[in-house]
């Protein structure tokens, strides 16, 4: 069975190189499709803000010329192409369809290139594939063979990227090209300059504030940073030409425009220009992975039970696997790359900033001091074990009365956080609050829980403790239940009394569980959230502002993404650190036996 | 002992080989399924369905819900998708905007009027003012002045309303100081002549439970009285703090709002910006005789007023006694179409439709803001018996609207600002020197 199931597989290694290579080719393919359809509806708004303006249809057939198709408004709609207005009206009166054009390489420059690489790597793979089966399979370099495939697939992602960069740019100056060329057949309507500037139809044009009588541009940095951020795109930097009265000063570049329209057809071609790296980047990285799990498959062929359980095992592993890349590890690659650049979620374009953000962080003193704060916050996990370990050992047993116990301490750790910061903070009030009144009550002074920057933050780390005790005890128990009945017999039989046993068997007998409630306890403090956002929302003055809550706040009410990204590898990087320290201490420990 | 284990299970693995292989095409048309309901599921994806982004919550949203169905009874074949957030409103409508996938009509609300306006985020609506209807002049002036930048309209005004006083008469009259409640203005110096006058421990228990006001912490609440004294926080220009929000009539007003915390006139502070939980509840039931608002806390009040069980008057924000009259706070939120709304002109008519006259007099059953057109306001007022909706039209007059409509990232301004006053009344720091820092920082925020 074996055998006869070999040469099936044997080619698949070849089979899968092709595939991915296909893959890298495709997406390079796609995108440049999907921009020349793109730059094509772009044609068509310019063209439909041309006929908005009055120019009708002699300025389109202007624009365009053969490439423009005029349907009835009820006749259109697919494909691209825009639906033309008259001025002011909600009623279309046109469809324009055009065709998208093309791009200024030659199309078969991509496949002749990547797709030879493709072949070669194939055939590589499949003459390798052959020999294999006439001869021992460690005698045919399998090593050398799956670099061969990394490197072939490596060269057509490159060769594909150049390939569809060089296509976008094209497309990206025939695009503005044809801006300008809207903007001057407006122009020569008698358009108003402003109403000529929105047939390059991007929408921050329509802020009349952009226009300014004396040249000086106001416009966002963001959008003028992007230009920046595209010199080929834009117009030309540096030095005062005559002929260019407009001035945009944004991200420490001057930049001078001899018409309005330039700065917006710049940013237009800027829009054009997204390179499709990432995308081949991850494709090449997949089709790598792909080739080498591939050749695993190929050398397990010869064993084929050996073969059928690492497939079960992968197939099984694979939802998981999936969900893990698309939820978790994207996300962190994503947050990493926000972290270099400044955004705001909506800005047109990031801004790559290096470790600009980075840098800030380290003179920023509100996040030094939330960073600290986050720290104090973490005190109370010791306290919390203490408490849950003492309670862990009063609550064993099967009786009624124990089990209600462990029961009425375990439900605040699966109580809605929402829920038990609502119900504190009015536990916790000053004026109207239970324990205030309690304690006035008993002629005490009431206590500003929440209101002063003394308790607040002693206040949150009680209700810390309250929650997570109940957890830690369950845990507690578990570990208790697996230290050996023996040595509690051995040490009373040598006369070791009840501190005694617990300070020579239980405590080293839970020594794991000790620490691993430990580190998830400073991790989870670490990422104190909701009591703070619902309780005391970081105050009073800053007191209970937590690095996580601050995140928040930098992020979703100051839509500083790029910072709030850096924050959050920062604190990655603390928790980390604090979290290695643990394990080494924990070695040097064991060592020391 | 793991080998030996693994060649125990041959047998068992080829069951759960079989299991997988028997499974992956049931699998698959589960997929599949999924696949083609979340397809014909999708809302927005189809030609007729148009998606309305706002934060209405409760009944609220089914009034937002009668004038929705109302459109499409108008319009056969069109369907609305209100998307509505009542929490994170923000964090939704960016989302979906970054993501490509914007609603077809958005609400705006006047603090986020130049993060949308100036990052294009706003079609200019100026263009089909006319096929809408719409007439600038039909609508209260600093409203629809809030959504303009020169000629052109970035957002359609729903509704206002600037922030009053809500009076407990009641409270008032048992103290004897009803006569100090204003008819057009009144001063601080009056205003805490009644706060101190209804200060009281009506059970005996040694602490007082009647108080004249409660602390108005956010800069949205004490706005006003810092104009009322004839000062500002910002420059003319809405770009520098440093001599406006440490200047003498700003400290003056910092001054006096302290004080009535300090001097117990105010159940004590809260320190969140969400501020004291229980101030309408209090305040209803005879607790405290001031409560600074908007017109969204009415409703909460209305049943209460109608049975006699509240008897509450609307008055003015107080003014330094060096001036006139007092200036309020004007808060607006407005209708606006994405540049990249999927059916765009259709998104321009909806939002024509959301702001036109008919979904207003719909949306005033609500009562929880003012109607932007002066006609269907004045319709409301009109048909309201306990006379607060005129007080309210009456307080429009001299309101200013807030500084976050035309500051972009005020949000910030508005988080640095609370600790001027947080930092007097928790650690007893002069007022000036925080308030002399808070505006350094403000400025230095405005360099970055």
């Amino acid at each position: 069975m074996s055998r006869a199931r070999q040469p099936a597989l044997a080619p698949l290694a070849a089979v899968v190189l092709a595939a991915g290579l296909a893959l890298v080719v495709a997406i390079a393919a796609g995108r440049v499709q999907s921009v020349r359809v793109a730059s094509a509806e772009a044609e068509a708004r310019m063209a439909a803000a041309l006929w908005e303006a009055g120019g009708g249809v002699p300025a389109v057939v202007g624009l365009l010329g053969e490439r423009a198709t005029m349907l009835g408004a009820g006749d259109g709609g697919e494909g691209a192409g825009a639906y033309a207005y008259e001025a002011g009206a909600l009623e279309p009166a046109a469809w324009i369809a055009v065709a998208p054009r093309r791009a200024g390489g030659r199309l078969g420059a991509l496949p002749g290139a990547a797709l030879a690489i493709a072949l070669a790597g194939a055939a590589i793979l499949a003459g390798w594939a052959a020999g294999r089966r006439r001869g021992p399979a460690r005698s045919r370099y399998p090593g050398v063979i799956a670099l061969l495939s990394i490197g072939c697939v490596a060269l057509a992602a490159a060769t594909a990227g150049r390939w569809a960069d060089r296509e976008l740019r094209s497309l990206s100056a025939a695009t503005v090209a044809r801006g300008a060329q809207a903007v001057e057949l407006a122009l020569a309507g008698g358009a108003e300059p402003a109403r000529a500037a929105r047939v390059a139809g991007l929408p921050w044009a329509h802020d009349g504030s952009l226009e300014s009588s004396d040249g000086q541009w106001t416009m966002p940095s963001e959008v003028a940073a992007a230009i920046a951020a595209a010199p080929d795109r834009g117009s030309q930097p540096a030095g005062a030409p005559a002929g260019a009265p407009y001035t945009v000063e944004a991200g420490g570049a001057t930049w001078h425009a001899a018409r309005a329209a330039d700065i917006h057809l710049a940013l237009l071609g800027y829009e054009r220009t997204a390179s499709p790296a990432l995308a081949l980047a991850a494709a090449g990285g997949l089709a790598t992975l792909l080739v080498v799990l591939a050749l695993h498959l190929v050398q397990l062929a010869a064993r084929p039970r050996a073969l059928r359980r690492t497939l079960a095992a992968w197939g099984l592993l694979a939802p998981a696997a999936a969900l893990i890349l698309a939820f978790t590890l994207g996300p962190l690659v994503f947050s990493l790359w926000i972290s270099l650049h400044e955004w705001r979620l909506i800005d047109p374009a990031p801004l790559f900033l290096g470790f600009d953000n980075y840098a800030a962080l380290l003179a920023d003193g509100e996040w030094w001091s939330a960073i600290g704060n986050t720290a104090l916050f973490t005190l109370h996990v010791p306290a919390a074990m203490a408490i849950a370990l003492a309670l862990a050992l009063l609550t064993r047993g099967s009786r009624r009365a124990m089990r209600w116990a462990r029961l009425a301490l375990f439900l605040p750790g699966i109580t809605s956080v929402a829920a038990i910061a609502v119900v504190w903070k009015w536990l916790l009030s000053d004026r109207y609050g239970l324990l205030n009144r309690g304690l006035e009550r008993v002629g005490l002074e009431s206590v500003p829980w929440l209101t002063s920057p003394d308790t607040a933050l002693v206040s949150l780390m009680t209700i810390g403790v309250w929650m997570v005790v109940g957890y830690q005890m369950v845990v507690f128990q578990a570990g208790l239940a697996a230290i050996p009945r023996d040595w509690y017999d051995a040490a009373r039989i040598d006369g070791a009394g009840p501190w005694q046993r617990f300070r020579h068997v239980t405590l080293p007998g839970l020594r794991h569980t000790l620490f691993f409630v430990f580190v998830t306890s400073v991790i989870g403090s670490f990422q104190v959230f909701g009591l703070v956002y619902v309780m005391t929302e970081g105050g009073p003055l800053g007191a209970t502002d937590v690095a996580v809550y601050h995140i928040y706040r930098e992020a979703w009410e100051f839509l500083q993404f790029g910072n709030a990204a850096a924050m959050s590898w920062m604190l990655f990087a603390v928790v980390f650190a604090a979290t290695w320290l643990h394990f080494r201490f924990l070695d040097a420990r064991r060592a020391h036996g | 002992m793991p080998r030996s284990t693994t060649r125990r299970s041959p047998p068992a693995t080829t069951v759960r080989a079989t299991g997988v292989a028997a499974a992956l095409p049931r699998a698959t048309l589960v997929l599949a399924a999924l696949g083609l309901a979340s397809a014909g599921c999708a809302p927005g994806e189809s030609g007729n369905v148009l998606r309305v982004a706002l934060w209405a919550g409760g009944h609220e949203l089914e009034i937002e819900r009668q004038v929705a169905d109302r459109y499409e009874a108008l319009h056969p074949g069109v369907r609305i998708a209100l998307e509505s957030a009542p929490n994170g409103y923000e964090e939704r409508l960016l989302t979906s905007i970054a993501a490509g996938r914007p609603p077809d009509v958005y609400l705006m609300d006047s603090p986020d009027i130049p993060t949308f306006v100036e990052r294009g985020l706003a079609l200019d609506l100026a263009p089909y003012t006319e096929a809408l209807g719409f007439r600038p002049d039909s609508v209260f002036g600093q409203v629809v002045d809030a959504f303009r930048r020169g000629a052109s309209v970035f957002a359609l005004p729903k509704d206002f309303t600037p922030m009053v006083l809500y009076a407990n008469r009641r409270v008032l009259a048992a103290a004897g100081v009803e006569g100090l409640l204003p008819a057009a203005g009144w001063t601080w110096t009056d205003f805490r002549r009644a706060a101190e006058a209804v200060v009281a421990d009506t059970d005996g228990d040694g602490r007082n439970d009647v108080f004249g006001f409660d602390f108005p912490r956010n800069l949205y609440q004490w706005v006003p009285f810092v104009w009322s004294a004839g000062g500002d926080i910002l420059g003319p220009a809405g770009s520098g703090a440093v001599g406006y929000l440490d200047g003498p009539e700003a400290l003056e007003a910092y001054r006096f709002l302290t004080a009535l915390a300090e001097d117990g006139l105010t159940p004590g502070a809260q320190f969140v910006q969400q501020g004291d939980p229980a101030r309408e509840a209090r305040f209803a039931w005879g607790g405290q005789a001031f409560l600074l608002s908007g017109h969204w806390t009415l409703p909460v009040f209305r049943d209460l007023v109608e049975t006699g069980e509240l008897d509450l008057a609307i008055v003015p924000i107080p003014h330094h006694p060096s001036r006139a009259a007092a200036t309020s706070v004007l808060y607006a939120s407005g209708w606006a179409v994405p540049p990249n709304a999927r059916h765009l002109r259709r998104a321009i008519d909806l939002a024509g439709f959301l702001a036109s006259p008919e979904a207003q007099r719909i949306r005033a059953r609500s009562g929880l803001a003012i109607p932007s057109r002066i006609d269907v306001a004045a319709e409301i007022a009109a048909a309201d018996r306990t006379g607060v909706e005129d007080a309210f039209i009456a307080l429009v007059e001299g309101a200013r609207m807030t500084w976050g409509a035309r500051v972009r990232d005020f949000s910030r301004i508005e988080a640095l600002a609370v600790e001027i006053m947080d930092r007097r009344l928790i650690r007893g720091e002069p007022l000036a020197s925080s308030a002399s820092d808070v505006a350094r920082r403000i400025d230095a925020e405005f360099e970055r």
